[in-house]
C-alpha cells in the first residue's frame, strides 16, 4: 500500500551551497562558483531551511512529478544515484547538478543560488533542490578554508528578500513509499499564461520531469468528484451555483487546477469547504495541484442545465446563467426562473 | 567506634561519584517522567560531610552502623502535586530504577498517629536502561529517592524548623498545636485529591475538563510547565466559535488524535525545542486542539481564527504540522 509522505517528518541533515553568476547563454569565460565541502548547519538552519521546504511542497503550486524517461536531463540518474547510495558524493553530484543548471539556461540570466539539500521524510532519504534568484548586490562568501558557503548567508539573503523566485523540488525513491511518482515540485513561475503546457525549464528542461498522472484523467476525476459532492448539500440554490463556479474555474485561463483554490474561491460556507475536503480525502483524491486538461469534460463544462419537475429545462452556455437567468427560492420550496429575452427560437 | 578520618578519606572518594550520579538521576528522571503526564519538582543533593558523620554518631547510638551503611549519601526528592500521582511515580521508579527497598510512611503509622506520609526508596541504577548503560562504576551506588506531596513537603520544612522532630522540650500545647496542624495537611491532601477527581469529571464544564485532559500532554511533550489563564481563554475562544457538533468531536476525539499522531508530535516537540520562544503556543496544551481542528475542519476553524487570533501564528502551527501528500 502507498505511504503517504508526511512532510512534518522532513530532516535536513547536509547541505551543499553553490553559486550561479549572472550569465548569457554560451557565456563560456564564466561558470558556477562551486562549494568544494558540505556547507556546516546549526539546528536553527535546519528548522529554517525545513519550514521553508515544508511551505513551498505543501503550498497550492506544489505537484506530484515523474522523471522523464526522454529527457537529456543528468538529475534523474544523479538523484536515484545519492539516494541509492545513502548520499555518498553528494557534493561532487551537486557540482554536477548545478553545471547542468548553468549550461542550459538561456538567454539572459540573474545570479542565482542552488542550494541541494540530502535529508530524510518519512525516515526515508530524500534529495532536495532548491533554486534561488538573487539580487545583484546580495553576495556569498566563499570561506577559503573550508572551501564551502556559509549557509547562514542564505538565511539572511532569504529573510530580507533580496532573494525570490523561490523554485523547490523534493525526490524520493519510489520503492520507499510504493508509489508511482518521483517527487514534488513547487515552482512559483508554474503558471505562465502563454505556455499550453504545464511545464517550465526548471521541471522539464533542468530535472528532466514531468506531471504526474494524465491531467485529462485527473482534471476529469476532479470535476466528477466535485460534481458528486455537490449532490450532498442541501439547497438546489446552492448547487446550482456551484455548477456554475465549478465550470468557471474548470475553463479558468490556468494551467494548474487545485480543488484547495476552488474551495476558497468559490465555496461560500467554511462547512462545504471543510466537507468538500472530506469527500474528497474519501475518494483518495489528493487536495494538491495539478495539471489542467479538460479535453474529456469539454462538452459537459460549456452548457449548464436545470431540469424543473415540471418537465421544463433550462441550458444555457457557460457563464450565461449567473447573469441571465434569476432563480429565487419561494417560501413553498418551488424554485422561480426567469428569463427574461426575446425568443431566438423553438425546437 | 566511628573513625571520622576514615569517614572523611571514603567520602572525598565517593562525593563525586555521588554528585555524577546525582546528576544523571536528576537529568534523567526530569526527562522521563513527563512520560506519566505529570511535571513534579525534582531535586537533588549530596550529602554534606558533617552531616554524615552526626548521622553515623546518632545510629550508633542505636545499633551496629557504618558509612557503608548509610543510603542517603545522596538524595533525589520528587515534590508532586497531588496525592494519586504518588502511585505513578512508583510504578515509574520500579519501571527504570533498581528498588532495594520501600519505605511508606503511611503505612507505618499507627491509626492514633500523625507525622511525615512521605514515600522514600531505596535505590539503584538499572543499566539496562539506555541512558545509563554507559555508567557501569556508578551501578552499585545506592541512593534515596524521597517522593512526598506539596502538603507533605510543606509540613515536613516547617516542622524541621520548628524542630520538633528534635525530641525537644516542647511545651504540650505547642506540640498539641503542631500536631493539629498536621492532621490538616493529611486533610488538604486528601481534599485537594477529591476535587482533583470531581473537577475532572464535571459533566457542565466541558473547558476545564478539556484543560485537564490536555494539561499532562503538554508535560509530557513539551516538559514545561504552562500559563493556565492563557489556556482558559483560548480554550473558551475555540470552543465559542466552533459549531457545537464539532466541540462535541474534539472533547471526544483529541485524546484519540493525540494518542495516533504520538510520534509526530514527539518529533515535533524534540525538534522545536530551541525555539519555544518563537513559537509559545508550542508550550500551551491548546496547541493539540489547534491541531486537531486544522486537520479535521480546517476552512471553518482557519476562518474564525483569523478574526480571533494571529493567522501567522496559526500558518507556522500548521508548517510544523505538515501536510500528507
Amino acid at each position: 500500500m502507498a505511504k503517504k509522505i508526511d512532510t512534518s517528518t522532513i530532516q535536513i541533515e547536509r547541505i551543499v551551497v553553490h553559486d550561479l553568476p549572472k550569465h548569457k547563454k554560451g557565456e563560456l569565460a564564466l561558470e558556477p562558483k562551486y562549494s568544494e565541502q558540505e556547507s556546516i548547519l546549526t539546528d536553527g538552519l535546519r528548522l529554517f531551511f525545513k519550514d521553508k521546504v515544508v511551505q513551498a511542497i505543501s503550498s497550492d503550486k506544489s505537484f506530484k512529478i515523474i522523471f522523464n524517461s526522454d529527457t537529456e536531463s543528468p538529475v534523474a540518474y544523479i538523484v536515484n544515484h545519492i539516494l541509492d547510495s545513502d548520499g555518498s558524493e553528494l557534493v561532487k553530484q551537486s557540482k554536477t547538478i548545478t553545471k547542468h543548471l548553468f549550461e542550459i539556461q538561456v538567454g539572459n540570466n540573474a545570479a542565482g543560488i542552488v542550494v541541494i539539500i540530502f535529508g530524510k521524510v518519512n525516515s526515508f532519504h530524500t534529495i532536495i533542490i532548491l533554486k534561488l534568484e538573487r539580487d545583484k548586490g546580495a553576495q556569498l562568501t566563499l570561506d577559503p578554508l573550508t572551501r564551502s558557503f556559509n549557509i547562514q548567508e542564505v538565511e539572511d539573503l532569504m529573510l530580507t528578500q533580496k532573494t525570490k523566485i523561490f523554485k523547490v523540488a523534493m525526490f524520493i525513491l519510489r520503492d520507499d513509499f510504493n508509489v508511482k511518482f518521483d517527487g514534488l515540485i513547487m515552482d512559483y513561475q508554474i503558471e505562465i499564461k502563454e505556455k499550453k503546457e504545464v511545464t517550465t525549464w526548471f521541471m522539464d528542461k533542468f530535472l528532466g520531469c514531468m506531471a504526474f498522472e494524465d491531467p485529462k484523467i485527473t482534471t476529469q476525476k476532479f470535476y466528477n468528484y466535485t460534481r458528486a459532492f455537490f449532490n450532498t448539500i442541501e439547497g438546489e440554490l446552492d448547487r446550482a451555483k456551484y455548477i456554475q463556479d465549478l465550470n468557471s474555474y474548470i475553463q479558468k485561463n490556468a494551467l494548474l487546477l487545485n480543488p484547495n483554490e476552488f474551495a476558497e474561491d468559490y465555496l461560500v460556507s467554511p462547512e462545504h469547504r471543510d466537507n468538500y475536503k472530506s469527500y474528497l480525502d474519501t475518494k483518495k483524491f489528493n487536495f494538491t495541484a495539478f495539471p489542467r486538461d479538460i479535453s474529456q469534460i469539454e462538452k459537459h463544462v460549456k452548457k449548464i442545465m436545470i431540469a424543473f419537475e415540471n418537465d421544463i429545462s433550462i441550458i444555457g452556455n457557460k457563464g450565461t446563467f449567473e447573469n441571465k437567468v434569476k432563480l429565487e427560492k419561494l417560501e413553498n420550496g418551488n424554485t422561480k426562473a426567469e428569463v427574461i429575452s426575446k425568443i431566438k427560437n423553438i425546437i | 567506634m566511628m573513625d571520622i578520618k576514615v569517614i572523611a578519606e571514603a567520602w572525598k572518594g565517593d562525593q563525586p561519584k555521588y554528585e555524577e550520579l546525582g546528576q544523571l538521576v536528576n537529568k534523567f528522571i526530569r526527562s522521563t517522567i513527563t512520560e506519566c503526564e505529570i511535571l513534579p519538582e525534582i531535586t537533588f543533593r549530596t550529602k554534606e560531610l558533617y552531616s554524615i558523620v552526626k548521622k553515623i554518631k546518632k545510629k550508633l547510638r542505636e545499633k551496629e552502623y557504618s558509612y557503608t551503611d548509610l543510603n542517603d549519601k545522596l538524595g533525589i526528592r520528587i515534590i508532586c502535586t497531588f496525592q494519586e500521582e504518588m502511585e505513578v511515580i512508583e510504578k515509574f521508579l520500579y519501571k527504570y530504577f533498581e528498588i532495594k527497598k520501600v519505605e511508606r510512611k503511611r503505612e507505618t503509622l499507627d491509626i492514633h498517629t500523625l507525622d511525615y506520609t512521605s514515600n522514600h526508596y531505596d535505590a539503584c541504577i538499572k543499566t539496562s536502561i539506555k541512558q545509563f548503560t554507559k555508567y557501569s562504576t556508578l551501578k552499585n551506588l545506592v541512593f534515596e529517592i524521597q517522593v512526598r506531596t506539596l502538603n507533605q513537603h510543606a509540613w515536613a520544612n516547617t516542622a524541621h524548623a520548628l524542630s520538633y522532630k528534635q525530641e525537644a522540650n516542647i511545651p504540650p500545647n505547642l506540640e498539641r498545636k503542631v500536631y493539629r496542624l498536621l492532621s490538616l495537611y493529611e486533610i488538604a491532601d486528601d481534599e485537594f485529591s477529591v476535587v482533583n477527581s470531581s473537577l475532572k469529571q464535571l459533566p457542565d464544564n466541558e473547558i476545564y475538563v478539556l484543560l485537564r485532559k490536555l494539561e499532562g500532554k503538554i508535560y509530557k511533550y513539551a516538559q514545561v510547565d504552562f500559563d493556565r489563564e492563557l489556556s482558559l481563554n483560548v480554550f473558551r475562544t475555540i470552543l465559542g466559535f466552533l459549531e457545537p457538533q464539532n466541540a462535541k468531536l474534539l472533547s471526544l476525539e483529541i485524546e484519540n488524535f493525540i494518542k495516533i499522531n504520538s510520534d509526530k508530535i514527539q518529533q515535533i516537540f524534540a525538534e522545536n525545542e530551541g525555539r519555544f520562544y518563537e513559537i509559545p503556543l508550542l508550550t500551551q496544551p491548546e496547541i493539540f486542539i489547534i491541531w486537531y481542528c486544522l486537520n479535521k475542519f480546517p476552512y471553518s476553524f482557519k476562518d474564525k481564527w483569523e478574526d480571533n487570533f494571529d493567522a501567522d501564528e496559526l500558518e507556522q502551527i500548521e508548517i510544523l504540522w505538515g501536510k500528507q501528500i
